[in-house]
């Protein structure tokens, strides 16, 4: 047996067992994901988001001052099954969704009947939230943190 | 999660380094441009996968990886055929991991895409009779399309992922609580779409690309309306399809008479599905070695007939782990529809995937004699431009979707 034959067995036997190990690898990844439920957990994420309460109607069950940290989506509106509820004739049912995505913080305004203004601009659809911008919902305005 | 991810990336440069390293010993004196080309490459996916990481954290992390794996595997057997080709290929490879992060970055949100149905037919309007009446014919089949005289594609490749956007488009609302005639209203002209694309395909004999397309509208199909007897209507009209096809065309008698028997005239009609079982079989389990096979004797070794290649010199355990890691790649792609509400989203993503999973189902029946063999290449290993960039963009559409959730 001359040597280009002996590398040749070698060679094809390691590209073999590396590709396996990839497949092995891939194969434990996708059980973990299909143990999970298919479903993403949150990932973990380096920058934490966070809106602060500037000015609120008084009675209104939430203290100014309150800060409200934003791990997933979080929606905002008048009914009782929004993240945050607001007491308040000028918010609309489900009027807004704070939404994370790429570690980036968006505000999406939901067909609300007198809008969402952010830096007193009025929104449409998505757009993204930067460090101290004012959000204002009905009466109560919120200040991005970051 | 991340370990895993840093792991599988490790175990892919060594792969890379491995296979470049083997085809600079092979050579004589020792080939330093191979061992180039795959630092070359280690590079270019480092920085990929570093750019999706650390920009697109929500994303999928994994399609990219498997694309890379197999596009790796594919260059590797290209140098040892044609390393003129290689070169070539690994620009192509470079220039389609640009697209697909551009796509990653530039499109709009994909609620915003679904409005877009007329565009998408209009472009699958344009793709499709291109070749037809611009075409020029090469191997047989007129599905090539040359711009002057150097720069040629084939419209059909990226009429496959206008079709599937299109198809997303026009059955995102399909409410599967009217019945009847109802139902055929909104089915029949997406049907006719799709036929009309397949007939463009069987006039220019490019039959591959045709069953792709059947088998991609299909699964759509399936996938938005949840309606077996919609699945069999299609499978009978395909059936009559192909019965007119076998009588009308000279070349779909040939190809299933190849089929059927290819040891009738080896050296003649049945030479390159001969040729291509010999080879396979004279690799064996663990293959001949890289460079010490004679792939080189099977017509288009370094297009279709690759896997042929593929599995001569790396064995035929190395020839199911890629078909594996091409069942991987499915599933990620699959997996994308499941994580997102959006209907549009989830038909695109399962016309995408299943694409993909079809290219390479088709190809590797036709070389094993399964399936009548028809041209076409397996995705992201078979040297060609066109081949390449369209599956990167299919894949950036995937990798977009794979951020809702």
């Amino acid at each position: 047996m001359n040597f280009t034959k002996l590398t040749a067995i070698v060679f094809g036997v390691i590209f073999i067992i590396i590709l396996y190990f990839i497949i092995y690898y891939a194969l434990k990844i996708m059980y973990k994901d299909v143990k999970g439920g298919g479903r993403r957990r949150p990932p973990e994420r380096k920058k934490s988001h966070g809106i602060e309460i500037i000015d609120i109607a008084p009675n209104s069950g939430i203290k100014k001052g309150t800060v409200i940290p934003i791990r997933t989506d979080i929606t905002i509106g008048r009914k009782e099954d929004n993240s945050i509820s607001l007491i308040d004739q000028h918010v609309s049912g489900n009027h807004a969704k704070l939404v994370i995505k790429n570690n980036l913080l968006f505000i999406e305004d939901l067909n609300s009947t007198n809008g969402t203004y952010v830096n007193g601009k009025r929104i449409k659809g998505r757009v993204k939230l930067f460090g101290q911008d004012e959000i204002k919902i009905g009466t109560t305005i919120f200040k991005v943190l970051g | 999660m991340r370990k895993d991810e840093k792991k599988l990336l490790i175990i892919t440069y060594v792969l890379c380094i491995a296979l470049f390293g083997n085809l600079a010993i092979i050579g004589n004196p020792v080939d330093k441009r191979a061992l180039i080309m795959g630092v070359v490459l280690c590079l270019v996916i480092g920085y990929s996968h570093f750019v999706i990481r650390r920009f697109y954290p929500d994303g999928d992390k994994f399609l990219l990886i498997f694309a890379s794996i197999l596009s790796i595997i594919g260059i590797a057997m290209i140098y040892r055929l044609e390393p003129s080709t290689a070169i070539k290929q690994v620009v192509w490879f470079i220039l389609g991991v640009i697209i697909y992060i551009l796509i990653v970055v530039l499109l709009p949100e994909m609620r915003v895409l679904s409005k877009f149905k007329y565009i998408y037919l209009g472009f699958t309007a344009f793709f499709m009779p291109l070749a037809l009446i611009f075409g020029t014919e090469i191997n047989g089949s007129k599905n090539w399309v040359f711009i002057g005289d150097i720069i040629g594609f084939q419209p059909s490749e990226f009429g496959k992922i206008t079709l599937v956007l299109y198809l997303g488009a026009a059955l995102m609302n399909f409410d599967n609580t009217k019945k009847g005639i109802a139902h055929i209203k909104e089915l029949i002209i997406p049907a006719f779409v799709v036929m009309a694309s397949i007939g463009c395909l069987v006039l220019q004999r490019d039959l591959g690309s045709a069953l792709i397309f059947f088998g991609v509208s299909l699964s759509v199909l399936y996938v938005s309306t949840s309606k077996k007897k919609y699945v069999f209507t299609c499978i009978g009209l395909f059936s009559i399809g192909a019965s007119v096809a076998y009588k009308l065309f000279g070349h779909v008698r040939q190809r299933v008479s190849i089929w059927m028997n290819p040891w009738q005239d080896p050296s003649g009609d049945g030479f390159q599905i001969v040729e291509g079982l010999y080879s396979i079989s004279s690799g064996g389990m663990l293959g001949t070695g890289l460079g010490q096979g004679y792939p080189s004797f099977v017509p288009f070794a370094s297009t279709d007939y690759i896997f042929a290649a593929i599995c001569e010199e790396f064995g035929m355990v190395f020839g199911i782990g890629v078909l594996i890691l091409f069942f991987l790649l499915f599933y990620r792609g699959v997996r994308v529809a499941f994580i997102t509400d959006n209907k549009f989203s989830q038909i695109v993503a399962v016309g995408l995937s299943s694409m993909i999973a079809c290219q390479a189902l088709v190809i590797i029946g036709g070389i094993f004699s399964i399936i009548p063999l028809t041209g076409i290449t397996l995705p992201f290993v078979s040297a060609g431009g066109s081949s390449i960039l369209s599956t990167f963009f299919a894949l950036g559409i995937l990798q977009k979707i794979s951020e809702e959730g």
